[in-house]
């Protein structure tokens, strides 16, 4: 939880409360603004709503590096080129390739995940919610992000929100604790928590019992306990199919028992000739398939 | 080949009854070319299936030209005397509208409306079944649409939300072109769902009807620094489960096969 001024301003007064504190702060002491807004204890949804002040007033340049990078990324997301082209030459003045930092998705997603924005889900700040979490997930993956991911992912899922782009973020990566995170949501007692659960795992059945839940989900650990090295990520996602298989088995890594990598599904060092004639009657036994 | 009620079936005499260089002429004689083997229980069966596909066709053509613009969810919009906007991005049909009357809206004036290709893709196949079957058929059957990608698909198209390999693909199928090392800024370009034309040309919602190899060079424009892999067609279809619809609509179907009748 952030406790910075203009935070305190904003829980306690709201959007409007928080513009009026800034303009009020630009009219007096500089130093006072500029020490206001390079406070590491600004969220990201107060930084999101004085974003038009602060560049307005010029003082987009004194953000901190993060918050420039949070501001490039909303920027994209509202599709306003002018804006990225300013964050992109305030972050890399001699015309670099501008990358955010894991300081800065990290720290928008945790304080930031759970606003839903100024328009319940319909504008850029939500939108950069989930590019960050893209980002977080596919090049900086760590638990405690991922869960706060998946957290978001359910929340928004239960008030009929749009999940769909968070979700594709989300599966950028195979990440053990990821699959884990979200098989918890299985034994959730609500039905939109665990039926989703299924669905992103490609859980067919939908258990109704506690009981089934929890096996369920067991039977999912255990299953993703015993083939972590051979899942990979199938490139489904909702944007191709009711019910996505995000992940599957390689069945052939499984028989050579050969890590694979799971964004190629290739094997992560060549296979040896050994392998590859055990790999050909394995394939002639399994009928490989004709298309 | 093609079987009718468990014999070979005489494709020539059936291919008669439609145009020479026509959408279902083209689907017959994929099929009677292919090593599978497609069983119908009828003539009627069958034509219900070419009828339906060259509608597909058709309607794919006519939502390109009614102007329905590409917005992602977030920025999606409808019209509001006939449908409602959903928090998620998807529209929902007007309590006491018509769904025939929505669904020809879309087509009437598409630039009241704003969604993505999966959308686009349901409201091809909805404009599809409304060429072929009787709007009272077509009123009954789908009480409470949904438009929202392949997101709760009414009952009778729900198979077009399942991507199946495929012995042949053919025309009015839907295919997708898969971008797997898309930009993370840019998610709506992480594939593009798309409607075989019949011609070698597909036609896909925000990209207009282009060949293969153009749809994958535009989603290419749009992959990663550092991408590895290129946008492909994958080798899979997602179709309606003809047969099952004409179960449901067959009786009344306006144009399947003349010897049905």
């Amino acid at each position: 939880m952030t406790t910075g001024y203009f935070d305190r301003v904003w829980r306690a007064r709201g959007a409007r409360g928080l513009k009026n504190a800034f303009t009020a702060l630009l009219r007096g002491d500089r130093g006072a603004i500029l020490a206001a807004i390079a406070d590491g204890e600004n969220s990201f949804p107060v930084m999101y709503l004085l974003a038009p002040e602060i560049e307005n007033a010029g003082l987009d340049g004194d953000l901190a590096e993060h918050v420039k990078h949070a501001m490039r990324l909303t920027a994209i997301k509202a599709g306003d080129s002018v804006r990225r082209g300013r964050y992109d030459r305030l972050l890399s003045p001699y015309g670099g390739v501008v990358e955010p930092t894991y300081d800065a998705v990290k720290w928008m997603i945790d304080t930031g995940a759970d606003w839903d924005g100024p328009s319940s889900g319909r504008d850029s700040f939500d939108a950069a919610i989930d590019l960050a979490a893209a980002y977080l997930a596919s090049r900086f993956p760590d638990g405690d992000a991922l869960a706060k991911i998946a957290e978001l992912i359910f929340r928004r899922n239960r008030r009929g929100l749009y999940i769909h782009d968070l979700v594709w973020g989300f599966f950028q990566t195979a990440d053990e604790r990821a699959l884990s995170v979200i098989a918890d949501y299985i034994k959730s007692e609500n039905t939109a928590d665990h039926r989703l659960a299924c669905r992103l795992l490609g859980l067919d059945d939908v258990p109704r019992t506690r009981a089934e839940r929890v096996a369920a989900h067991d039977e999912f650990v255990k299953w993703l306990t015993e083939n972590r090295p051979y899942i990979y990520l199938t490139g489904e996602y909702f944007n191709l199919a009711t019910s996505p298989h995000t992940i599957s088995r390689d069945d052939e890594a499984k028989h050579l028992h050969r890590e694979i990598d799971p964004e190629t599904r290739a094997p992560l060092t060549p296979l040896t000739e050994q392998e590859e004639a055990e790999l050909r009657v394995f394939r002639a036994q399994n009928g490989a398939e004709a298309v | 080949m093609i079987y009718i009620n468990g014999a070979p079936a005489d494709t020539g005499a059936i291919a008669r009854a439609y145009p020479v260089a026509g959408i279902e002429n083209l689907c017959l004689s994929k099929l009677a070319k292919s090593g599978y083997a497609y069983n119908y229980a009828s003539v009627g069966e069958l034509g219900f299936e070419l009828s339906l596909r060259r509608a597909t066709v058709e309607r794919a053509g006519r939502l390109l030209r009614a102007g329905l613009n590409f917005e992602t969810f977030r920025e999606a919009y409808c019209n509001k005397r006939f449908w409602l906007r959903s928090p998620d991005g998807g529209f929902e049909l007007r309590r006491g509208v018509l769904p025939a009357a929505a669904i020809r809206d879309i087509y009437e004036n598409g630039r009241a409306y704003g969604t993505e290709c999966a959308t686009a893709m349901q409201i091809v196949y909805y404009g599809a079944l409304l060429d072929t079957v009787p709007a009272g058929s077509f009123n009954s059957r789908f009480i409470g649409i949904r438009l929202m990608n392949w997101h709760d698909i009414s009952a009778p198209l729900r198979e077009t939300g399942m991507m199946r390999r495929a012995s042949d693909t053919l025309p009015g199928d839907r295919r997708y072109f898969a971008n797997p090392d898309v930009d993370l800024t840019a998610p709506e370009l992480q594939g593009e769902n798309v409607i075989d034309m019949g011609d070698g040309t597909y036609y896909g919602h925000g990209f207009g009807r282009l060949r293969a190899e153009q749809i994958v060079s535009q989603l290419n424009r749009a992959r990663r620094p550092g991408a590895r892999r290129e946008a492909y067609l994958m080798d899979t279809a997602g179709r309606p489960d003809y047969k099952k619809l004409y179960g449901m609509f067959g009786g009344t179907a306006r144009s399947t096969h003349p010897q049905a009748r």
